[in-house]
């Protein structure tokens, strides 16, 4: 077996590493060539003189021949690329200006367009860590809104005709996420909260993830003792049992209930969002409810071996319509599921679209970037047009200008690329730190915003994006242009060949894009803060939140046992000195609704889509002062309302916009349609002062609040609200201590925040986009000044001499400014004229995104835009201007 | 006395004829040049500009390879000797062309 190959190999690495010695080991050669037939001629009786210039002569062009041995060492590409790359290196200190400005300009372009790409990616393209994750999705009811029952998940007599029928394409489980306690009875410890999933039997199969101990739920340890099983997460794992290793068997309550641990996840594993415990649930005794009552379910699965989401859709659908059939009072109207990727169960709707208008944005400020880039590399190309010229004239291909002007634009991207990088983690670092500072939900496990290997695959696609849109149109230039013409170009940096169209036809464009992207960020920003612009009528900062839930419990099996719970643990805690206000509410954060449809008496409803909306909340009467909520008409809500006396509500400033335009809602009265409050006509005794809600974002149609009597509806789950004193989480430990008297064995209430941070929470999407939206904004401008500076300071450069011979001859400063203003003039005007018209059609977007049609698109904000664009642009043009007025006539007649 | 008409090498023998020189011992590029005009009786000449490349290309391809000896002159010469591979690579290019000279003269002979 020969080793040549690998000595071959050796050898051209070698040659690589000593082309230097190389070189002159051949010149030592060819001259001890020379030296042997200069030798042989001496012996024909020639002259020492004589004989070499004999062999000389006849050896021929020995700097050809070197040239030519040194190529059969096959480096030459390299090395020629290498003395480039040096050269290039050179260029970039010699141009230090032009090549600060390329590369800051691609640091901000790369850098935005990174963090977009890492903050997109982690919501749209996130990794789950499971194999064949592509495979999975979610499927649920579509079109519920007028289906007997109002619910997209799919209930549990339904799942199991799906999972039949459908088990030769794919395989569908389901579970129910809640949150329970978890005490175990040989610690002495508080019970904790940790998010759950109950699971049906082979939930796991779909995940295919190995258990880090013991085992996962399968069939068949769920058929020899269903549901006293559970596996638990790697975090809990790690809390409550100190990584003991030997936890299978162990037992703990969840809920109340003994629980025996058959498994332990790896580490990271949360599925299906963020889940620490997962219990099999045996929903076999709901066989004998029925549909309507049967429990829901989220159904979610993953795809056999080469089927397509839209076959199982197809099968799904037709199953529905037998089943709507079948069953017309449960499933009337359930005629279409929706089979959709997994993660997007867990994005908001309308998330995707937002994405998307994102990353084209980002690629927008990138493109602009690269815009300047372009200009740039070609001004320096230009400068250096007269030498390039005379190598091209000399025989250097064009292969060898174009990858020389290549590398120049290479070089200034690589650099840009990592600052962007740099700018990126920085970016993407606030931007996480918005997002994620708070978290009140739980948040899916696989929202990580960070730099990982796609977002670096995806810089290098950039880099290389940006090099060729910057360098390679400037190189085929140089490359084709004419060498006599350049030759004869007195100022010989040939601007006219150069800068032609394109160069200004791109900053035209980039003023464009810029007036367009302010205007966007500004519209977005407006809107943003007209829907979303909590301005709290109370200090939400002093307002502890948090929230109980006496359903886990076995003790609250009856309304009188709950009712006397929440009004003694509201007697303990206002007993505390210090407490100002102990309120509850029954909506998750104390004062968002959620709507339902209802109706006014006395008003005909042709269809059920014509009902309003609105938002109940169940509340204690001090709520309202604790929220703010300032009566302005009829009474508020007291303690004389009781279980006995008429059902009222009071209702917000919002709903009478709404829904009495023309009446005073007094005296009438209302009637919800589902729920607790189904079919019992409420009657409004007072109006109060209207809330920003977070829900507008979601729906126009959200009028506002219904606020009623928590004395008349028995809650069973409620936010909790504490005022008193500045520091609100003084209240978690007596809270924690006064439920542990009142009810041992309750769960303690599981997250603590303050009001704030629930609404910065809430606004904390908006936030980043807005933030984002800014940057985009700032950004434009600032790289559309850039390109206009570099454009206006290379023609002004081109007429350096004429400038100074008309400062000799007397011309006045300000004339030599104004006319350089005027190159850039037509730019502006119609970059911005462009850039608003684009804007406006981008604000109709962003309004139907976030259902704002009533926010109108107005002047000041067109006007705003106007100004900026202009600003920046009179800014970038002056500097240039203003040396023109400055030139030294003697100066720039030597410089020729 | 030189010759009239010398021939340059046929394409493609300049590699033979070099290994072909090598493997009679170690020589510097000049003596290679000049032994193939002799053992050709001085039809064949070899460029400088062609000889020089292939005596590289050989060496990348670890067919020959270089010292720098001190000879007769006492200053170090550059010499090229056959390794295994050039020995081997010899023997096949050496049957190639029997192979190859054979057909064309059997087609030269012909009538």
């Amino acid at each position: 077996m020969s080793f040549r190959w690998a000595r071959e190999m050796g050898n051209a690495i070698k040659a690589l590493f000593r082309s230097r010695a190389l070189a002159s080991e051949v010149n030592s050669e060819l001259e001890q060539h020379i030296a042997f037939m200069t030798a042989e001629n001496m012996e024909k009786g020639m002259s020492r003189r004589e004989a070499r210039r004999e062999a000389i002569r006849k050896f021929g062009n020995v700097e050809r021949y070197k040239e030519e041995a040194r190529d059969s060492w096959g480096t030459r590409l390299l090395l020629d690329l290498f003395r480039d790359l040096k050269f290039g290196l050179f260029l970039l200190r010699k141009q230090l200006g032009t090549s600060s400005i390329a590369v800051v300009v691609l640091a901000l372009g790369i850098g935005i367009a990174v963090t977009i790409f890492s903050f997109v990616s982690a919501f749209m393209w996130p990794d789950l860590k499971i194999p064949e994750e592509e495979k999975l999705f979610y499927t649920e009811w579509r079109n519920v809104v007028d289906a007997p029952r109002g619910i997209a998940q799919i209930n549990v007599r339904d799942f199991d005709v799906f999972r039949e029928e459908t088990s030769d394409l794919a395989k569908l489980v389901a579970y129910q996420l809640f949150e329970p306690t978890l005490l175990i009875d040989s610690k002495n410890a508080f019970a904790e909260r940790y998010p759950a999933a109950r699971v049906s039997p082979d939930f796991f199969s779909v995940t295919k993830t190995k258990p880090l101990l013991g085992n996962v739920i399968t069939s068949e340890n769920f058929a020899i003792r269903p549901s006293e099983l559970v596996v638990i997460s790697h975090n809990v794992w790690r809390e409550q049992f100190n990584e003991m290793v030997t936890v299978i068997g162990k037992q703990l309550r969840i809920d109340g209930e003994v629980h025996t641990v058959v498994g332990v996840m790896p580490e990271g594993f949360e599925f299906p969002a963020a889940q620490q415990l997962w219990i099999p649930a045996d929903w076999s005794d709901s066989a004998s409810l029925s549909r309507t009552e049967s429990p829901q379910l989220n159904v979610i699965g993953k795809l056999g071996e080469g089927v397509a989401r839209l076959e199982l859709k197809t099968r799904m659908d037709s199953v529905a319509k037998r089943l709507a059939t079948e069953y017309p009072v449960s499933n009337e109207k359930l005629l279409s599921v929706g089979v959709d990727r997994y993660i997007l169960k867990f994005t908001p709707r309308g998330m995707e679209a937002s994405f998307k208008i994102l990353l084209f944005l980002a690629f927008l400020v990138l493109a602009v970037a690269c815009m300047n880039a372009f200009n740039i590399v070609l001004g320096r190309s230009a400068k250096r047009s007269f030498e390039l010229t005379v190598r091209n004239s000399l025989g250097a291909t064009k292969f060898n200008i174009v990858r020389q002007v290549v590398i120049d634009g290479f070089l200034l991207s690589v650099l840009g690329g990592l600052g962007g990088l740099v700018l990126a983690n920085v970016v993407s670092a606030y931007i996480s730190s918005i997002l994620f500072s708070i978290t009140i939900q739980n948040l899916p496990y696989w929202y990580q915003v960070s730099i990982d290997g796609t977002v670096i695959l995806f810089v290098l696609g950039v880099v290389v994006f940006s090099t060729l849109v910057s360098s390679v149109i400037p190189a085929l230039r140089v490359a084709k242009s004419n060498s006599f013409r350049m030759l004869k170009d007195s100022n010989r940096t040939s601007s006219g060949v150069f800068m032609g169209r394109l160069s200004r036809f791109l900053v035209g464009g980039q003023i464009a894009t810029s007036a367009f992207i302010v205007l966007a960020s500004i519209l977005l920003k407006d809107l943003g803060n007209a829907l979303v612009g909590l301005s709290l009528p109370f200090d939400a900062d002093k307002v502890l939140l948090t929230k109980i839930d006496l359903n886990d419990s076995q003790d609250f099996k009856e309304d009188v046992v709950k009712e006397a719970f929440f009004s003694n643990l509201k007697r303990e805690m206002e007993g505390l000195p210090g407490v100002e206000a102990f309120a509850y509410s029954s909506v998750k954060d104390g004062m968002f609704e959620n709507r339902m449809k209802f109706e006014i008496e006395g008003i005909e409803y042709g269809k059920d889509d014509l009902k309003p909306w609105a938002g109940p909340n169940v509340l204690t009467p001090n709520a309202f002062d604790l929220l703010g909520l300032k009566l302005l008409s009829g009474r508020l809500i007291n303690d004389l309302d009781t279980r006995e006396t008429a059902k009222v509500c009071v209702i917000g400033e919002a709903m009478v916009e709404g829904w009495f335009p023309d009446r005073s809602p007094i005296g009438q009265r209302i009637k919800f349609r589902n729920g607790l409050l189904k079919d019992e006509w409420l009657s409004v005794v007072g109006i109060v002062s209207k809330q920003n809600l977070v829900s507008h974002l979601s729906n126009q149609n959200a009028k506002g609040g219904v606020y009623l009597p928590q004395a008349q509806w028995p809650l069973t789950r409620a936010s909790i609200l504490i005022r008193g004193g500045n520091d609100p989480f003084r209240w978690v430990k007596p809270l924690r201590e006064s439920i542990r008297k009142l009810s041992p064995g309750l769960a303690m209430p599981g997250t603590f925040v303050t009001v704030q941070d629930f609404v910065d929470q809430e606004r904390s999407l908006l936030n980043v986009f807005i933030f984002l939206f800014n940057c985009f904004g700032g950004l434009a401008l600032l790289l559309a000044s850039v390109g206009l500076y570099s454009v206006i300071a290379f023609f002004a450069r081109e007429r350096w001499k004429e400038y100074g011979i008309r400062t000799a001859i007397g011309a006045s400063g300000k004339s030599l400014v104004l006319e350089v203003l005027k190159i850039g003039r037509w730019y502006v005007v119609i970059g911005i004229l462009l850039g608003l018209t684009a804007g406006l059609g981008a604000g109709k977007v962003i309004q139907s995104i976030l259902n704002a049609g009533n926010y109108p698109i107005a002047l000041p904000q067109i006007l705003a835009t106007l100004a900026a664009v202009l600003v920046f642009s009179f800014a970038a043009m002056c500097f240039p201007a203003w040396r023109a007025s400055k030139v030294d006539p003697m100066l720039a007649l030597r410089a020729d | 006395m030189k010759r009239e008409g010398r021939k340059d090498i046929l394409l493609g023998t300049l590699d033979l004829l070099i290994l072909r020189v090598v493997s009679a011992g170690p020589k510097h590029g000049y003596a290679i040049a000049r032994r193939i005009e002799q053992m050709s009786d001085d039809v064949l000449s070899v460029q400088q500009g062609s000889l020089y490349p292939a005596l590289h290309r050989l060496e990348k391809k670890a067919f020959i390879k270089s010292e720098w000896l001190t000879g007769e002159t006492n200053k170090p010469v550059k010499t090229y000797t056959l390794t295994k591979d050039g020995q081997r690579q010899l023997a096949d290019e050496i049957s190639h062309w029997k192979l190859v000279s054979a057909a064309i003269n059997a087609i030269i002979d012909v009538e």
